[in-house]
């Protein structure tokens, strides 16, 4: 008996020469279907036209149907071939994560073996969500997944359609980047699939598979000229900058903005700035050091999160935006 | 620091290398920057005892061009002090040692113009007397004192500077440093990974450094244009004291004295710039980074400073994009 899958999904598409994988908007399809149980015909088919775009026979053990890790909605899928470096990519057009789990290992199983009978195999039971201290994420492995909210997920939203189900494994998978933590809707289709794409597009602008961090660099943001800027319209600022400085320096007793420019725009200046920038792309800085500057503790864990700490500094309420003024203080 | 090995990494810059053996000990000898090899450029450092020529390749490909003119003669036969660089990323130091301490002392009537050793690699000298070149190298890097030395001037960044996470950067960690010098009338190139010193030419007539200019400029030659990167510095005598004492005697024609003072300015500004720049290296620099980053987002600037950082990035990572790079 042939077995049968289907179930709303976009593809994504990974950029040429880039580890980066667009969502693409499009709604469509995956459907497949197992031939006599000897392989599945696998194809994605555009909802809105209603063609197959994409077709392929997979034979048992040829591929595997994987959840993209470093995706934080949980929503992208890899179809990957073992025999070749073929790669697909798919986004699970639904927001329940059950329904998302079910069909990653419905699909997987089909195609390592046809014959095998949907919504047989168990689900994968969930793992407790480990969240290490914010200290012990420090010195952090590279390229692990960052967690940027501190308290677990909610649960209630995952399962809420399902009340007997264990908690969701892929529900605790959130924030590698900053895109939120997805919120659960009702079912599928409507605009929150336009705003799931374009999340997804996001995320995936913001580094995708590869973990990528602001397109800023902490060099470029306190640049010698924003420096001199920073110092000529806050004078005030010197005072609390010399005593930092190391003794040594030959300054005068009540150092000018025009004495300590040479100084702050000296090549160890950038590099140490530099170094900073490198630590927090690399995987981020304890969060108490963050809060004796006034920062959140996530501000520690990216560029992202440093810059938006800074931006969240300014002292007026003002929205930052098209708004030049500068503030008095 | 973070280097398995203990040596951080040393930055190509003369006044690093200055205070390098200010600090070992070394008197009247210090580092400068060699744009050229033409005999006026040379003229206003001179004298010179040794160059250091510090290179990298650009090209993988270029590797092939590592063609030495000379031979490979034995050090302690030739009187060569020589050390092998056993050490991860202590070549720098290790082309100093090899230079200084080929260099022969003198004694001036001026005090401050002599040339000495000093106590400290004296007696590593002395020490090491009929040592192969293996355990002067194993003798050099555990010497406690030279490599707090030469760790001392990457403290501005404490963090971990892992040189692959700057794909633009200059990895200096690829950087080869080389000394040449004359020793007993022989132009030597002492080149640490290699066994041996190599033995160039005899110098010919009174200057050396038109034997060790020949030398060098054939070697840049050998490699295609393009794939090598390098810089020469030169380890001369300290100019300060013996400007200062010319400027201030009253038996130099008052026609040089205008040049005379030039060039005492033109040195003791370098040296500021060059002491300051090596107290930002051995200080923790971060808390004022932190501050300003702080006043900045205080300022309500931060927002503008980000935008105008974001659209550089930016930019950046499209024509690395355009190149087929990864963004990785």
């Amino acid at each position: 008996m042939a077995s049968q899958i289907s179930i709303a999904a976009g593809r994504s598409q990974r950029r040429e020469g880039s580890k980066f994988v667009d969502a693409l908007p499009e709604k469509g399809t995956l459907e497949l279907r197992s031939e006599d149980g000897e392989y599945t015909h696998f194809t994605w088919k555009n909802r809105v036209t209603g063609q197959v775009e994409d077709e392929l026979l997979v034979f048992p053990g040829e591929a595997t149907f994987e959840k993209v890790d470093q995706d934080p909605s949980g929503r992208t899928h890899i179809l990957k071939f073992s025999s070749s470096d073929q790669k697909y990519f798919f986004w699970i057009q639904k927001s329940d994560q059950q329904v998302i789990i079910r069909a990653q290992v419905d699909i997987d199983n089909l195609i390592r073996d046809p014959t095998y009978r949907i919504g047989s195999a168990p689900l994968p039971v969930p793992s407790t969500p480990q969240r290490p201290a914010q200290e012990r994420s420090w010195p952090p492995t590279p390229g692990a997944p960052r967690l940027s909210h501190p308290e677990p997920a909610p649960r209630n939203a995952a399962s809420a359609s399902t009340p007997s189900a264990p908690p969701v494994a892929g529900s605790s998978n959130d924030g590698v980047m900053d895109v939120e933590q997805i919120p659960a809707q009702e079912s599928a289709g409507g605009s929150g699939q336009d705003q799931m794409a374009r999340l997804l597009a996001e995320w995936a602008r913001g580094g995708g598979i590869a973990p990528a961090d602001d397109d800023a660099r902490l060099t470029d943001v306190l640049s010698p000229i924003q420096m001199s800027t920073l110092l000529t319209t806050h004078p005030s600022l010197i005072p609390t900058i010399t005593p930092l400085l190391p003794s040594g320096l030959d300054l005068p007793p009540n150092p000018s903005a025009q004495d300590l420019l040479p100084i702050l725009s000296a090549p160890q200046f950038t590099d140490a700035i530099a170094s900073l920038d490198n630590a927090l792309r690399s995987g981020g800085l304890p969060g108490n050091m963050m809060r004796e500057l006034g920062l959140p503790d996530n501000a520690g864990q990216s560029v992202k999160g440093f810059l938006e700490g800074l931006i969240g500094l300014k002292k007026d309420d003002q929205p930052e935006g098209g708004d030049e003024r500068m503030d008095e203080d | 620091m973070e280097d398995p090995s203990g040596w951080s990494l040393t930055e190509s810059d003369p006044q690093v290398f200055t205070q390098l053996l200010k600090d070992l000990g070394v008197k009247g000898l210090q580092v400068d920057d060699l744009y050229s090899l033409d005999e006026s450029t040379l003229s206003t450092l001179k004298p010179i005892h040794a160059l250091i020529f510090l290179f990298k390749y650009v090209e993988s490909s270029a590797g092939g061009a590592e063609e030495s003119s000379g031979i490979e003669v034995d050090p302690l036969d030739n009187g060569v002090w020589f050390a092998n660089q056993v050490i991860n990323n202590s070549c720098g130091t290790v082309a100093a040692l090899n230079a200084v301490m080929n260099i022969p002392s003198q004694s001036s009537q001026y005090s401050e113009e002599s040339i000495q050793l000093g106590e400290e690699l004296g007696n590593l000298r002395e020490f090491g007397t009929g040592m192969e070149s293996l355990d002067l190298g194993h003798l050099v890097s555990s010497s406690p004192h030279i490599r707090e030395v030469h760790n001392s001037f990457s403290k501005s960044s404490p963090f971990s500077m892992d040189s692959s996470a700057f794909p633009e950067r200059e990895k200096e960690d690829a950087y080869h440093f080389i000394a040449y010098l004359p020793i007993n009338g022989i132009l030597y190139e002492l080149d640490g990974l290699r066994k041996n010193p190599i033995m160039h030419a005899p110098i010919e007539g009174e200057d050396w450094l038109n034997t060790a200019r020949e030398t060098v400029e054939s070697r840049i030659g050998t490699y295609p244009p393009g794939s090598l990167m390098f810089n020469l510095l030169a380890i001369r005598s300290t100019p300060l004291p013996r400007l200062t004492r010319l400027l201030n005697d009253p038996s130099t024609p008052s026609e040089q004295k205008f040049q005379i003072q030039d060039q005492l300015e033109h040195e003791s500004n370098k040296d500021k710039r060059g002491q300051m720049e090596n107290t930002l290296r051995r200080n923790n620099l971060l808390p004022v980074v932190f501050q300003l980053f702080k006043a900045l987002g205080e300022s309500g600037q931060a927002g503008k400073a980000v935008e105008v950082a974001r659209a550089k990035g930016e930019e950046r990572r499209e024509k690395r994009a355009a190149k087929g790079e990864g963004d990785d």
